[in-house]
């Protein structure tokens, strides 16, 4: 299994990358970009399973990240962890085709109850 | 909907509990003059509300935070790595105001103050770095370029 995590912070991607060891997927192997752009040249050459960004992001914020791979990019799973976790933008990222939204802060059960139905 | 100093206590110290764990529990304290802000990072909201939310603390505190953050020991934490943690640190608490507040609205990317190093942006490289002196006081004027724009800082985005 593969992961792509997408957050333009270095110190939240070393957190997200603990917090799935925490919440049971230590064996998958996880790659970073650090915005949609450099999210978007990496999943044109690399298979992933599950693509975890940000939204607020220089580049290419991970909405338009999605937008681009919903019309247009290498179908892949997605799922947002962001400090904006109001309803209109829960909605407008299931709009856009998002499996889940995590809300930082977040705990690991908030990353299990958001993983385990989409990587089992 | 709007924001009080409850909501301030509860949002930050969810946040502060979610980085540091258990040792994340925040103390309120009345502002004061002890109040050491050396490291502020902040964050700009634009839209249904506009407005902005900046969050300081002593360059110890930064650091330990830091520290904890990228899990290696305060006193070796870089610039960068200080200016991406308290950067996080001001978007994770600025988004859940952000949240609090009428809608919709923009979330600017963080943006941090740092004593010694002025504005430091997340991901950005300091192009120019000016001081100047008048009347015995002084005055700095700094440029900033986002690092993704060159092609050396995309070999090493960090």
């Amino acid at each position: 299994m593969k992961l792509l995590i997408v957050d333009d912070s270095k110190a939240m991607r070393m957190i997200v990358r603990k917090t799935l060891r925490q919440a049971g997927y230590g064996s998958a192997e996880v790659a970073e970009a650090t915005n949609g752009k450099e999210a978007l040249d990496l999943l044109q050459t690399a298979g992933v399973d599950l693509v975890l960004s940000d939204w607020n992001m220089p580049e290419m914020t991970g909405i338009e990240l999605l937008a681009k791979l919903t019309a247009d990019g290498p179908k892949v799973k997605f799922g947002f962890v962001t400090s904006e976790g109001t309803t209109e933008m829960r909605e407008r990222a299931r709009q856009e085709g998002a499996l889940f939204l995590i809300a930082k802060p977040f705990t690991v059960e908030s990353f299990q109850a958001a993983l385990k139905p989409v990587l089992g | 909907m709007s924001v009080d100093a409850q909501a301030v206590q509860t949002v930050t110290n969810q946040v502060w509990r979610s980085l540091l764990g258990a040792d994340g529990s925040l103390t309120v304290v009345e502002p004061g003059a002890a109040d050491d802000s050396l490291v502020t990072g902040c964050v700009t909201v634009s839209g249904g509300w506009d407005g902005a939310v900046a969050v300081g603390c002593s360059s110890s505190l930064a650091r330990q935070l830091t520290g904890a953050m990228f899990q290696v020991e305060p006193d070796v934490v870089s610039t960068d790595e200080l200016a991406d943690a308290i950067g996080e640190l001001a978007n994770m608490i600025g988004g859940n105001i952000k949240g609090l507040m009428p809608g919709p609205s923009k979330l600017s990317l963080p943006a941090v103050t740092i004593r010694e190093s002025g504005l430091v942006l997340p991901g950005c490289k300091l192009l120019v770095n000016q001081s100047f002196e008048w009347g015995g006081e002084r005055m700095r004027v700094q440029v900033l370029q986002r690092a993704a724009t060159t092609t050396e800082s995309r070999e090493h985005p960090e």
